[in-house]
C-alpha cells in the first residue's frame, strides 16, 4: 500500500506533476471519470513489488540446486546452456512452484489495496454499491469472488505441482 | 602404451597448497588406485584431471596430446569441454539427474552431443544397462533406486561417452556397506574389459585386488607409488606404514 501511495502521490508532491490525474482526465469521456492513470500507477507498484519477490524466489530456486548437478553435466561435456536447459531448469521449476503459489495468491488478495487510491477494483465497487443500496451483500459476494478465484488458482497450481512430483530432487 | 601423463601438477586454494608437484603416468588398460587420508588432495587431483578445477601449473597429457598446461587459455569453455570428454567421472554422491529415468540419464549426454543416431545411442545405452545389471530398472527414476543401483547408473552414464580414462571419486563412500559390493563388482568387471581407470578409494582390500598400481598420497604429494604388493606388503615410508596399519586395524 505504501508503494502504491508513493508511486501515486510522490510525483505530484515533489515535482508538482499531476501525471496520473492527467491521464485519468485524458481518458475520461462524458461524466464518468476514467481511472486509467490510477490503474497504471497501481500496475507499476505491483509490478515492481512482485518482480522483486518473484526474482528472489527464482534466485533461491536456482541456487538451491546442488553443485553436483552442474558438475555432472560438465564432466559429460555439456555446454552451460545445455546444462541449464536440460538439467537444472526442471528441478528449479519443481522447487519454486510452492513458494510461487503462495505469492500469486497473495497478489490476488493484494489487488484490494488498489482501493486506497480509488481504483475501481472489486472491493471498491462492492463498497460503493453497499453504501448506495444500504446492503451488506455486495461485500459478501466480493468475498465469494475472491474465494472462487483463489480456489481455482490453488487447484491449477496444485496440478502443476503434482505433475512435477514424479521425481525428487 | 602410455595413455595419461601427468607432470608436476600444482594446485592451491588461496594460501593452502593442496597439490604439490604431482607426477605420474598410466598405461592403457591399467587401473590406478589412489589412497590416502582425508585432506591429502586425492579428490582435488581427480577434479583437476576432469577439469572441474583448474590446476595452477603442470601438464596433463592424454594419448600424447597436451591437453592443458595450467595456463589461462585452458579456461575457455570450448577447450574445457573438449578436454573433459577424454575423462569420465563417477561422483561420490552419484549426481544423477533426478527428472530423467535410468535410460534417459544415460542417453542424455550422447544425444545432446550428437554422438550418433537415436537408435544407436539407445542400443548402446541398453548394452551399458545390461553391463551394470539394471535391466529391470531402466524406466525407473533415480529416487526409486538404492544407492548402489544409482551409482551403477552413474557408471553407465560415464561409460556412455566412451571416455579414454574413467575416474571414480570414492564411488562407495556414500553407500551402505552391504551395497558397496555390487558397485565394486561392476568396477571389477570393467577392468576385465580393458578400461583405463583411476579410482580414489577408501576400500583397501578393493584397491589391493583390483589396482595394477597404487598411489599413496599425503599432504599433497605422492608419498609412495607402486604395485599393490609393494604398497601393502612392503611399505617404505613411515606415513604409509601408519596409514595401512590404521586402515586394516579398523576392520
Amino acid at each position: 500500500m505504501l508503494q502504491i501511495f508513493i508511486i501515486y502521490y510522490v510525483p505530484s508532491l515533489i515535482f508538482g506533476s499531476t501525471i496520473w490525474r492527467d491521464i485519468n482526465l485524458y481518458f475520461t469521456t462524458g461524466d464518468t471519470l476514467s481511472y486509467t492513470g490510477s490503474i497504471i500507477a497501481v500496475l507499476i507498484a505491483f509490478v515492481i513489488n512482485y518482480a522483486c519477490y518473484f526474482s528472489e524466489i527464482y534466485r533461491g530456486g536456482i541456487e538451491s540446486i546442488s553443485k553436483g548437478q552442474y558438475e555432472a553435466g560438465y564432466v559429460l561435456g555439456l555446454t552451460k546452456s545445455q546444462i541449464f536447459k536440460k538439467i537444472i531448469l526442471k528441478q528449479v521449476v519443481k522447487r519454486i512452484v510452492p513458494p510461487m503459489s503462495n505469492e500469486i495468491i497473495t497478489l490476488i488478495k493484494d489487488t484490494a489495496l488498489a482501493n486506497c487510491i480509488m481504483v475501481g477494483e472489486i472491493i471498491y465497487k462492492a463498497n460503493t454499491l453497499a453504501a448506495e443500496e444500504q446492503l451488506i451483500w455486495p461485500l459478501f459476494f466480493a468475498g465469494v469472488f475472491y474465494l472462487i478465484f483463489v480456489g481455482i488458482l490453488t487447484i491449477v497450481l496444485g496440478k502443476i505441482e503434482k505433475k512435477l512430483s514424479y521425481f525428487r530432487s | 602404451m602410455v595413455i595419461l601423463e601427468v607432470k608436476n601438477i600444482k594446485k592451491s586454494f588461496g594460501k593452502t597448497e593442496v597439490l604439490k608437484d604431482i607426477s605420474f603416468s598410466l598405461e592403457k588398460g591399467e587401473v590406478l588406485a589412489i589412497i590416502g587420508s582425508s585432506g591429502s588432495g586425492k579428490t582435488t587431483l581427480l577434479r583437476c584431471l576432469n577439469f572441474l578445477e583448474n590446476h595452477d601449473s603442470g601438464d596433463i597429457i592424454v594419448n600424447g596430446k597436451l591437453l592443458s598446461d595450467g595456463g589461462e587459455g585452458d579456461l575457455k569453455e570450448e577447450k574445457l569441454r573438449e578436454n573433459r570428454l577424454h575423462f569420465g567421472l563417477v561422483f561420490q554422491q552419484f549426481n544423477l539427474f533426478p527428472q530423467y529415468t535410468v535410460l534417459q540419464n544415460i542417453t542424455l549426454a550422447p544425444t545432446l552431443l550428437k554422438k550418433g543416431s537415436a537408435e544407436e545411442i539407445e542400443k548402446n545405452a541398453l548394452k551399458l544397462i545390461d553391463k551394470v545389471d539394471l535391466n529391470e530398472k531402466r524406466d525407473f527414476y533415480p529416487h526409486e533406486l538404492s544407492g548402489g543401483q544409482q551409482q551403477r547408473v552413474a557408471i553407465a552414464r560415464a561409460l556412455a561417452l566412451d571416455p579414454e580414462i574413467l575416474c571414480f571419486d570414492e564411488p562407495t563412500s556414500a553407500l551402505d556397506p552391504e551395497l558397496t559390493g555390487e558397485v565394486l563388482k561392476v568396477i571389477r568387471e570393467l577392468k576385465g574389459s580393458d578400461n583405463t581407470m583411476i579410482i580414489v578409494t577408501h576400500e583397501m582390500n578393493f584397491a589391493k585386488n583390483v589396482a595394477d598400481k597404487i598411489i599413496f598420497m599425503a599432504d599433497g604429494i605422492i608419498e609412495e607409488m607402486g604395485t599393490p604388493e609393494e604398497i601393502f606388503n612392503n611399505p617404505k615410508s613411515e606415513k604409509l606404514k601408519v596409514f595401512i596399519e590404521k586402515a586394516f586395524s579398523e576392520k
